[in-house]
């Protein structure tokens, strides 16, 4: 880095002193942090593994048997309870995610590009555009089962007021599904949207005008220019899409309750998440909980790994 | 026979003249543009505000007129009792879960800002042993499924004797992974020049931190701010694992008292979530300059 | 360079100030332990836990009010909780259960094989309640493993709420209580883009075939509750008459509260739902004149199905402390005694005496279901039976939604479910309560 210091005593002295000083330095830093981490993340982690190989209640302590990969083999094994349930909620949150995702990306894109421009106002319109993303999911569940009811919500009245066959959005496919993508879609594509607006400014101008005396048109511009300086944006709003549509649970909790259901039981409408949260919390075997969460995080892994190599290959 | 002197077009008399038609058509076209432009913006955040009107609407009116067979924007019959309500109700505390929401999501965000820029500051500018094992494992765990998290970090928190505690509530928060991610990001992207500038000045790492990085990440540490804040101010089954006393409720288990066990007071609720909504929207507007220029400036090049 | 150091440095000390203020306001403790010799006990506190979230929580809330003026040695702090299941489970984890719970019927033999309940035999004798003195399914279900964990305190049954004057539009002077009055009264009111009568393919309907189950004769379970027996003929023949109600009278496809929003509209004759939505579908709740009575008799054999609040005792670490549980016995005759108050909130008091009294005439709710709650459909006392109703659930819904058309199928299919579920639950529980 530097060159050595002169040989004199003081300077030798002080620059042994930096460089002793310097190793330990960063890991101050990073311990306040990392103690925070070990003990609320890595910890409930490994300690999540291991409560996966029982059959494990902690009130009930002295029922907990250590069962092997039975949780795993359960979830594997046709015919058992777990079985369905599990792999049919899996179902619904991976059509969920690719539902809602492309919409999460593609929304916020377009809305950034319009307000992209130095007009007037468009404050107004970015506070307005991120409005929804303040309220708790709980707030925004309950809206939005109330404006898909099939008798007395806003959508349907509308729709029979312009003699429209009014649907039973929250009671049957695909109305469910729209009602729940809709309701997401409103309340998150402000975040993405003012991460998309972000990376468009710093997009310098030059570039713009230099595609333009080329002699491209807005679209080429966009096409050419804007989408590649985009792609580690889009990379990152993509993966924090997938993981969050992934971890879907309050909308179809509230609006849909996991219905409409299905024959052979279970619900069209219920996510992975809740299936794990039931079998935790409600029939407290946090064993099979546990071995589903892991399933489910090896699956999201894969996902966004995909997704990466997808975003890589492109370039 | 036609001659084959050219006259002058008696429109195109002069250059100028002709350069000022292109100019007009060309500034129509801008006109039109904007118009369209502002059209379809307002278009959308009609669109957007209209859940919202509802919401708002709804809360100014009673039981009775919340299904009827006409639709009423502006309620039929108006009515305050809703909030009346909801801030006279001794049951309802809900000034102090207000307070104490404020409380744990100030707190949380203050020291999350804190710990994760301490540690940002590292992974990004600093060569240690370990730093991209360490660093990888943390964002895995970033694939998790956080309901795994909630009966681990329960026990722990009961064995530690926190339980219906802030600090219970709290400490927790502050293992998340997403702001060191996000601030590490900024401050890789930040010049190095400066800081370089200040180690042959003198200063030491923790000086450099704080006096060069600190003050230029403070965009990213306003956007960070909010999201942590938001984040904290909406948590519900954490803090619901961990606080009983009524007093120490925070705004979103409190508002979950007005939903019955099998009905639900819409236009309660609605003003419920109005009064929880106003202050976390007062408090974007304020900060949302920072938030776009920070984003610009994490340098988000992947 | 230091002086700058410092105001941060200040903030954060502010910060952690806060956050220690906060930690210190926080943690109230749930009471003095007493004096557990039991000879003088002083001022004894409770703490009294509940999931009356909602409107119902004040009337118990004056209850307690009035309890504590009349008994200066004895405080009880009420708290209510929502997901209340899951606060208690926290609760126990860490030894912070209240002194006195509501506990509902579903989950009285679950929270007892937890230890989250204790028997309460031993404030019996204080109360001086027995069998006769409630009906026989809110005393049967707190037994439990051979020891008694809980006392009835009020009943939450289906009940029939109708729109006066649309049924006298149409002719129907008085509300149906026969199978044919009601086919009468829904058939004449299914007019002019009017329901007679609204039924969903989500809750409540599972609650309507256990009632209609039950009328026509058959049980949810066997007496042991190892099989689920939903799928008998009686069950077919209760799921076929709802099949055709819907198809007759009602809306098809309704999403869950689409029968109480579309009745508020003004446009339905009769909805069943539970006790509950009487402030919302009758009264000040609704435009029209909404009433609510007891649901017509289907079926030969009476019954209505119906949720039930218990009093129980949690359990400690620290063992049974005779000043507190002497309090709690007092407090507990109190309510039960005094639930002519608690009824206002809109249930119906599960003491005979109260309910048979003349308190009751005042309240034309109650007492027109006085006599419904005397046939309650309750769950078995068996441990994890809640979730063994799940499959039940799902092929109700299914059935009614119209994505299972074959019943039968359906019934058996929710019944092998629940079979497994069941011998998973006996795996975990075992055969009695554990001791810690």
């Amino acid at each position: 880095m530097q060159a050595a210091p002169p040989a004199s005593l003081t300077l030798t002295h002080t620059g042994k002193k930096r460089k002793k000083r310097a190793r330990w330095v960063p890991y101050l830093f990073i311990l306040p942090h990392l103690i925070f981490f070990t003990g609320f993340l890595a910890y409930p982690f490994f300690n999540g593994l291991y409560i996966s190989l029982f059959r494990y209640d902690y009130l009930q302590s002295s029922t907990n048997v250590f069962v092997g990969l039975q949780n795993y083999i359960n979830l594997f094994t046709q015919g058992t309870v777990e079985f369905q349930e599990f792999w049919n909620s899996l179902w619904n949150t991976i059509q969920f995610v690719v539902y809602s995702v492309p919409l999460l990306v593609a929304i916020p894109l377009l809305l950034a590009l319009l307000l992209n421009s130095k007009i007037p106002g468009r404050n107004i319109f970015r506070t307005i555009y991120f409005a929804p993303w303040v309220l708790s999911v709980a707030i925004v569940g309950l809206l939005w089962f109330w404006i898909f009811q099939s008798e007395g919500g806003l959508i349907n009245y509308y729709l029979t007021a312009w003699h429209l066959q009014p649907i039973q959005w929250l009671s049957t496919q695909p109305g469910a599904w729209v009602s729940i993508v809709v309701a997401t879609v409103w309340w998150t594509m402000g975040f993405n949207m003012i991460i998309f607006l972000a990376a468009l400014q710093n997009i310098p101008t030059e570039l713009y005008e230099a595609a333009q005396t080329d002699g491209s048109n807005r679209w080429q511009a966009f096409w050419l220019v804007t989408l590649p300086l985009l792609r580690p944006i889009l990379l990152l709003i993509v993966t924090i899409s997938i993981i969050a549509s992934f971890n879907l649970f309050g909308q179809p909790f509230i609006m849909t309750h996991g219905g409409p259901p299905l024959a052979s039981g279970g619900g069209t409408t219920e996510p992975v998440m809740l299936e794990i949260y039931n079998e935790g919390f409600v029939r407290h075997f946090v064993g099979g909980a546990a071995a589903m969460s892991f399933v489910v995080a090896v699956i999201m892994m894969a996902v966004s790994y995909a997704n990466f190599k997808l975003f890589q290959r492109r370039a | 026979m036609t001659t084959t002197v050219p006259s002058p077009h008696p429109l195109k008399v002069s250059d100028g003249k002709t350069r000022k038609n292109r100019r007009k058509k060309f500034r129509l076209t801008r006109l039109a543009r904007l118009v369209l432009l502002y059209a379809l913006l307002v278009l959308i955040a009609v669109i957007i505000l209209l859940p919202l009107a509802w919401m708002v609407s709804t809360s100014f009116k009673p039981k009775s007129q919340l299904f009827l067979p006409i639709i009423y924007w502006i309620p039929k019959r108006f009515t305050w009792k809703n909030y009346t309500d909801l801030l006279n109700d001794p049951a309802i505390p809900i000034i102090r879960w207000f307070v104490n929401s404020i409380g744990v999501a100030s707190v949380s965000t203050v020291l999350t800002l804190l710990v994760d820029s301490l540690a940002a500051y590292a992974y990004a500018r600093m060569e240690f042993a370990g730093r991209n094992v360490i660093f990888g494992f943390m964002l895995a765990t970033l694939f998790l499924p956080g309901m795994m998290f909630l009966i681990p970090n329960f026990v722990i928190i009961a064995n530690l004797g926190l339980l219906n505690t802030y600090a219970g509530v709290i400490l927790p928060y502050l293992a998340g992974v997403f702001g060191v991610f996000f601030l590490r990001q900024f401050f890789e992207s930040l010049p190095r020049e400066l800081e370089e500038a200040a180690r042959i000045d003198g200063a030491n790492r923790f000086q450099t931190f704080y006096k060069i990085a600190l003050p230029l990440a403070k965009p990213a540490l306003a956007t960070l701010g909010i999201i942590t804040f938001l984040a904290s101010w909406n948590d519900f089954l954490w803090p619901l694992l961990v606080l009983q006393d009524s007093d120490l409720q925070t705004l979103p288990l409190g508002l979950a008292m007005l939903q019955g066990a099998y009905t639900s007071e819409y236009g309660l609720m609605m003003a419920g979530a109005v009064i929880v909504a106003i202050p976390t929207l007062v408090l974007f507007i304020i900060l949302q300059r920072f938030v776009v220029q920070s984003v610009a400036n994490a340098g988000l090049k992947g | 360079m230091q002086a700058r150091l410092k105001y941060p440095i200040s903030v954060v000390m502010l910060m952690s100030l806060l956050a220690a203020l906060l930690t210190a306001c926080g943690g109230g403790s749930n009471g003095s332990t007493g004096n557990s010799t039991g000879a003088n006990c002083g001022t004894v506190s409770l703490s009294y836990w509940n999931a009356f979230t909602g409107p119902d929580g004040p009337y118990m809330g004056k209850l307690v009010a009035s309890f504590n003026a009349a008994n200066p040695n004895i405080h009880v702090t009420m708290t209510i909780q929502a997901d209340y299941d899951t606060k208690l489970d926290t609760a126990a984890a860490s030894d912070t259960l209240p002194d006195i719970a509501i506990i509902n019927e579903d989950k009285i033999a679950t929270e007892a094989f937890r230890h989250i309940l204790r028997p309460i035999d031993g404030i019996m004798p204080a109360l001086g309640y027995t069998s006769s003195d409630f009906p026989t399914p809110a005393w049967n279900i707190g037994e439990v493993a051979g020891h008694r964990y809980t006392v009835p305190l009020s009943i939450v049954p289906m009940t029939m709420f109708y729109n006066v004057d649309l049924l006298k539009k149409y002719g129907i002077d008085n509300p149906p209580t026969t199978a044919q009055e009601f086919a009468i009264a829904a058939a004449a009111a299914t007019k002019d883009g009017n329901h007679g009568f609204q039924i969903t393919t989500g809750f409540p309907v599972q609650q309507i075939f256990q009632q209609l189950l039950h009328q026509f004769g058959g049980t949810e379970y066997n007496s042991d509750a190892t099989q689920a027996t939903w799928n008998s003929p009686a069950g077919l023949q209760a799921l076929q008459w709802m099949k055709d109600a819907q198809a007759k009278y009602s809306a098809p496809k309704l999403e869950v509260d689409a029968d109480v929003n579309s009745f508020k509209s003004g446009q339905v004759g009769m909805i069943w739902n539970g006790i509950w939505q009487a402030t919302n579908v009758t009264g000040d709740g609704v435009d029209f004149n909404g009433m609510a009575g007891p649901v017509p008799q289907i079926g030969p054999d009476p019954a209505t199905w119906a949720g039930l609040a218990s009093f129980a005792l949690p359990a400690h670490k620290s063992g049974v402390n005779q000043c507190k549980d002497q309090a709690a016995s007092s407090f507990i005759k109190y309510v039960i005694d005094n639930s002519l108050q608690w009824a206002n909130a809109g249930n119906v008091p599960a003491y005979n005496k109260v309910r048979n009294g003349d308190g009751i005439k005042a309240m034309p709710l109650q007492s027109s279901l006085a006599k419904s709650v005397e046939n309650p459909v309750f769950p078995p006392a068996v441990p994890g039976i809640a979730d063994a109703f799940a499959p039940l659930g799902d092929a109700i819904s299914a059935v009614m939604s119209g994505s299972a058309t074959d019943m039968q199928k359906a019934l058996n299919d929710a019944a092998n479910r629940a079979d497994q579920i069941l011998a998973q639950n006996r795996q975990k529980y075992g055969s009695t309560p554990s001791n810690s």
